[in-house]
């Protein structure tokens, strides 16, 4: 199987591993604005959120990067502004899961969680891929 | 060490052999291998930082050690020390 072969089956993985990363960025968004609302009911579900961060939400990030970066050298786009700027967001967004991350590891510890403030870039930073990616400007 | 090992290579001997032995196969293969560790580091990094094992300082030397060849190897060490003893202590920041 030539790398233009393996075009489709990567960009599906890509695809079917973005949604399950950024769904997990946003489940974490919300449990840390509800943590800082609620702790003490909040906290209970940390571990499970944490749970389910280790089993989908890092692999699916660890699989986005992988098959993005194997279509990019498929398609030979690393050269491409929108390819780079799409880099920028996707970089963006993995250290915003890396912070929610060891956030949501304080709140099951049972300490207090700090507002991530970078956590309000996700959306944004969610349709700008979304744009560069499908319309490849 | 991943990443640090990655940069190491790619600057010390892909991007020579890129420019001065005319083979660019090396950076092609490399470049994306350590883009890779590069994201898995930084999300390592920010994930203590969050959790609070590491302080903002700390956090912003490894970052930028992941930017100079051989730093990584050297910053990483100490601060990850202070990080480690911290979590069997059950600190956070």
């Amino acid at each position: 199987m030539t790398l233009a072969d393996a075009y489709p089956w990567l960009k599906a993985l890509h695809v079917a591993c973005a949604l399950l990363f950024v769904g997990g960025v946003v489940a974490g968004g919300l449990l840390l604005a509800a943590g800082r609302a609620a702790a003490d009911r909040i906290a209970p579900l940390a571990p499970v959120l944490r749970r389910w961060d280790r089993v989908v939400t890092v692999p699916a990030m660890l699989g986005v990067w992988a098959f993005g970066l194997g279509l990019a050298v498929s398609g030979g786009w690393f050269a491409e502004g929108w390819l780079r700027a799409k880099l920028v967001l996707v970089v963006v967004l993995s250290a915003v899961h890396g912070l929610q991350s060891g956030q949501v590891r304080r709140l099951a510890m049972g300490h207090g969680v700090k507002p991530v403030r970078v956590s309000a870039l996700v959306v944004p930073a969610v349709v700008i891929i979304a744009v560069l990616a499908v319309i490849k400007p | 060490m991943a990443e640090a090992t990655t940069l190491l290579l790619l600057v010390g001997a892909a991007v020579p052999l890129k420019h001065l032995g005319d083979w660019p196969t090396a950076v092609r293969v490399l470049g994306p291998v350590h883009g890779f560790a590069f994201v898995t580091y930084l999300w390592l990094v920010l994930q203590a930082l969050g959790a609070g094992l590491l302080s903002r300082g700390e956090a912003a030397r490894l970052a930028l050690a992941a930017f100079v060849p051989v730093a990584g190897f050297l910053a990483a060490g100490p601060i990850v020390g202070r990080a480690s003893a911290r979590l069997d202590r059950g600190q956070g920041r």
